[in-house]
């Protein structure tokens, strides 16, 4: 059993290669554009592909929250913060003594895409073994029982589990989004005391 | 899932209900009658102490004095520390970062209470982020998967980064926030994309230990992970070669900020440390490939932080070098043979537990002396403004005096039984070397540490005495945490003897 | 899959690119290697928050994919949750990257107001 094994139609996979160029692309333009409202542009783009690449790894779902959440509300916040802070549309080139961050950022780039590659090179392999092995230690640790197992149905849909098995961190995800809204309102607020 | 066993975060959510109480109270009182907000969030913490303390007699009476202290080590036949399914643990080990959490919003609470005049922020939406923050820095002490441990470390990091700028008008606030975001979520995208490659290899969001064949190709999947976590790990507790932010982060922070960072994230991050590095990589044939890191990051880290904190005339950045150095003492606690056993380990981790503490309680009472002495709404952290100190207010000077030695680790103190802890478990573990260069540094780190207590107690000729505010609960905080040092240096068994 | 001592780089790297998974880690990795590189080499705060946003993408590229991966693995797994984990986790850092990226364009408008600067070449009150 490969790791993943897909059949696309070929106008499938002329598109699927079409989307990841773009997104490495857009999001290579990212990070050299000159002006910063064309970075945040390019990152709308790649944000799009992204969520073209869920697509196609039967992630719908997750599709349409990266579409809502990203290219409709950070898109939207990066291009608050850029007119806010408006006479600095110049992205602030690489000057001459910055030869030592860029060659830390190139080298570190290329270390981790390399890496990246190597390692994924060597997945080829079945998965199962080792994850039984996982699963049983994970039952061990949390006290499941093999009868506990067979009650549950085998396959759940994403909303079952968010609303079951990860209600809890569903839950302490609130108090992060409370603290960000708290400490978002404070900072930037005009008038503090009284 | 079983919801019954929620009441075994009691303490968490005593503190969230504390931190929304706070910001309520702030809209809806009058200002003259914005007093009560510290008094409530000071409530909160303490009442989280006492629901911590209550869950920790019930549980051991419960158990028969077996509550595990770290949720690896218990025995299969045992009780399973593991809560709700397996998202958190509660076990002695998580209790006690937790308690120093508290401890360190406490006195976060106190140092803002004492100065009205310089933060930007209402008081009300200030405690409630310190609370905020405790409350995450809690969750992560019990966290025992990827998931709630990302979303706990998040919690704390966000509150921290708008506390570290609260104060607006201070433009060193403002440059301590922006380094702390932009370094902080470099480090925490790093963290997850470790996890995901852990994930991968696993199929698993649990921190249970990861089990591999030798052959197995993906090996290379949770190398790379291990490595790309470690770097975010380390981050995050300040150790070399990812220090850098440290010291503009504290210094720049307001005072009881950098107390609430230099111990309670401290002690969060080092629970994360030891829930991934002893458990999910605590097999021992990962533990013989990561104890070379980890020892090579705590020599150069103790060796580099103690080196440049000799040259700082700047208490509050004095004591962020000495916090880096810190961090490489307590990173040698970590240093556990291959084939030792979980006795072996349970004591590295007491240690730890024990160090945080002391740790703890003799840097929160440092920043507390250092967020007295101010004027004009401006703190006063040079070395020259302590010149003196001794005469104008010697009850503080003696304090201040006593923190300094026991971080240096001086007998009679708490300082010097926790790095006596560690050294000892690092020797026993036969790691020799890192103990013996771990003795030497903390001998020169003496000579900046006695640097301010030379200067409170014999000032220099012809120089301008030192000033000091007062405020009662801040003065109260600093002399409990005095009575502390010593007391957990004379009898350490106070808290070691739990076992 | 053949090994590089035998394929040559050029035929390896076609190999490798062949299945999807490949393909879809690796896109990750170049977004993720961009986005340090960004985070490293550039001096604007506001560019360096953009591109921690895209190494946040990455990761949640990865998760799905290693999700993805998982349920290709279909009967042969004995653990149902495993699957749908890592969307999860995908679906978690969307809300810690909303919250990151909230809080840190407050913090930068803040500061920019103070100082009127978000260039990192400025932002040096501190020394030691």
């Amino acid at each position: 059993m490969e790791y993943s094994v897909q059949i696309m139609s070929p106008a499938a996979h002329i598109l699927f290669w079409f989307v990841m160029v773009m997104t490495v692309a857009s999001a290579a333009l990212v990070v050299v554009a000159k002006k910063i409202l064309h970075a945040a542009f390019a990152l709308s783009i790649c944000f799009l592909g992204v969520s073209g690449i869920y697509v196609f790894l039967h992630a719908d779902f997750l599709a349409a929250v990266q579409l809502i959440v990203y290219v409709g509300g950070i898109i939207v916040l990066i291009m608050f913060a850029i007119m806010f802070s408006s006479h600095t549309q110049e992205a602030g080139g690489e000057g001459g003594r910055h030869y030592l961050a860029l060659g830390a950022g190139a080298a570190t780039a290329l270390i981790v895409f390399t890496s990246v590659l190597m390692m994924v090179g060597k997945l080829n392999q079945p998965l199962a073994e080792q994850n039984n092995r996982a699963y049983e230690a994970y039952q061990h640790t949390v006290g499941i029982t093999a009868a506990d197992l067979a009650a549950e149905p085998q396959r759940l849909g994403l909303g079952h589990m968010l609303m079951g098995e990860y209600l809890l961190p569903f839950e302490v995800a609130s108090i992060l989004v409370l603290a960000a809204l708290l400490g978002a309102v404070v900072i930037v607020r005009k008038e503090t005391k009284g | 899932m079983n919801w019954s066993q929620l009441v075994e975060l009691l303490p968490v959510g005593v503190v969230l209900a504390a931190a929304l109480v706070v910001v309520f109270l702030q809209l809806v009182l009058p200002a003259k009658e914005r007093y009560v907000l510290p008094m409530a969030a000071m409530a909160g913490c303490l009442l989280g102490l006492g629901a911590l303390a209550q869950n920790y007699l019930s549980l051991n009476q419960f158990l028969k004095g077996g509550l595990p202290w770290f949720a690896a080590l218990a025995q299969p036949s045992g009780h399973s520390p593991a809560i709700l399914n397996g998202a958190f643990v509660i076990d002695g080990f998580g209790i006690s970062i937790a308690a120093v959490a508290l401890i360190a919003g406490a006195l976060s609470v106190l140092c803002a209470s004492h100065n009205d005049d310089d933060s930007a922020l209402g008081k009300g939406e200030y405690y409630g982020l310190v609370l905020l923050a405790v409350a995450g820095m809690m969750l992560l002490g019990f966290s025992h998967d990827f998931l709630t441990l990302l979303i706990s470390l998040e919690i704390m990091s966000v509150s921290t980064y708008i506390l570290a700028g609260s104060e607006r008008e201070n433009v060193r606030s403002g440059e301590s926030a922006m380094k702390y975001l932009v370094l902080g979520a470099f480090s925490s995208a790093f963290l997850m994309l470790g996890m995901a490659f852990v994930f991968g290899a696993t199929g698993s969001l649990s921190l249970s230990p990861v089990f591999l064949l030798p052959n197995d190709p993906r090996n290379y999947l949770v190398m790379g992970g291990f490595g790309l976590i470690l770097v975010g790990m380390l981050f995050k507790v300040g150790a070399v070669p990812f220090h850098f932010w440290v010291p503009d982060v504290y210094q720049g922070a307001p005072t009881g900020v950098t107390g609430l960072m230099a111990v309670g994230v401290k002690a969060a991050g080092f629970a994360m440390v030891a829930r991934i590095l002893l458990e999910t990589f605590g097999a021992p044939v990962f533990r013989f490939q990561w104890t070379g890191l980890i020892a090579a990051a705590a020599v150069v880290t103790m060796a580099l932080g103690n080196f440049i904190a000799l040259r700082q005339s700047s208490v509050k950045r004095l004591l962020a070098y000495s916090g880096i150095a810190h961090t490489g003492y307590l990173l040698l606690a970590f240093l556990v043979q291959k084939n030792a056993n979980a006795a072996m380990v349970e004591e590295s981790l007491r240690a730890v537990s024990f160090y945080l503490v002391a740790y703890g309680l003799m840097t929160l009472g440092a920043f507390g002396v250092v967020s007295l002495t101010r004027e004009d709404g401006r703190t006063l952290e040079n070395l020259e403004d302590y010149n003196g100190l001794a005469k104008e207010h010697p009850a503080l000077a003696l304090c201040m005096a006593a923190f300094m030695l026991s971080l240096a680790g001086l007998p009679p103190f708490s300082g010097f039984f926790a790095k006596f802890m560690v050294f000892r478990s690092a020797i026993d573990n036969g790691f020799v070397l890192p103990a013996v260069l771990g003795i030497l540094t903390s001998v020169a780190s003496l000579y900046y540490y006695l640097r301010v207590v030379l200067r409170m107690y014999m000032p220099e000729e012809g120089s301008v005495a030192a000033r000091c505010q007062y405020a009662w609960t801040s003065n109260l905080l600093i002399y409990a945490s005095g009575l502390g040092s010593v007391l957990l240096g004379v009898a350490p068994h106070l808290m070691m003897g739990m076992k | 899959m053949v090994p590089l001592a035998e394929a040559g780089v050029f035929g390896w790297l076609l190999g490798l690119f062949s299945f999807k998974l490949v393909s879809c880690l690796a896109l990750a990795g170049a977004i993720f290697a961009i986005g340090a590189w960004g985070v490293l080499a550039r001096r604007n705060v506001l560019v360096m928050l953009i591109s921690v946003e895209l190494m946040l993408n990455a990761v949640m590229l990865t998760f799905v994919s290693f999700s993805r991966a998982l349920v290709n693995m279909g009967p042969q797994l004995s653990n149902p949750y495993a699957a749908e984990g890592g969307q999860i986790f995908a679906l978690f850092i969307i809300a810690i990257a909303a919250a990151e990226a909230a809080v840190g364009l407050a913090i930068v408008i803040s500061y920019f107001r103070n100082r009127q600067t978000v260039d990192t070449r400025e932002i040096r009150a501190m020394k030691n």
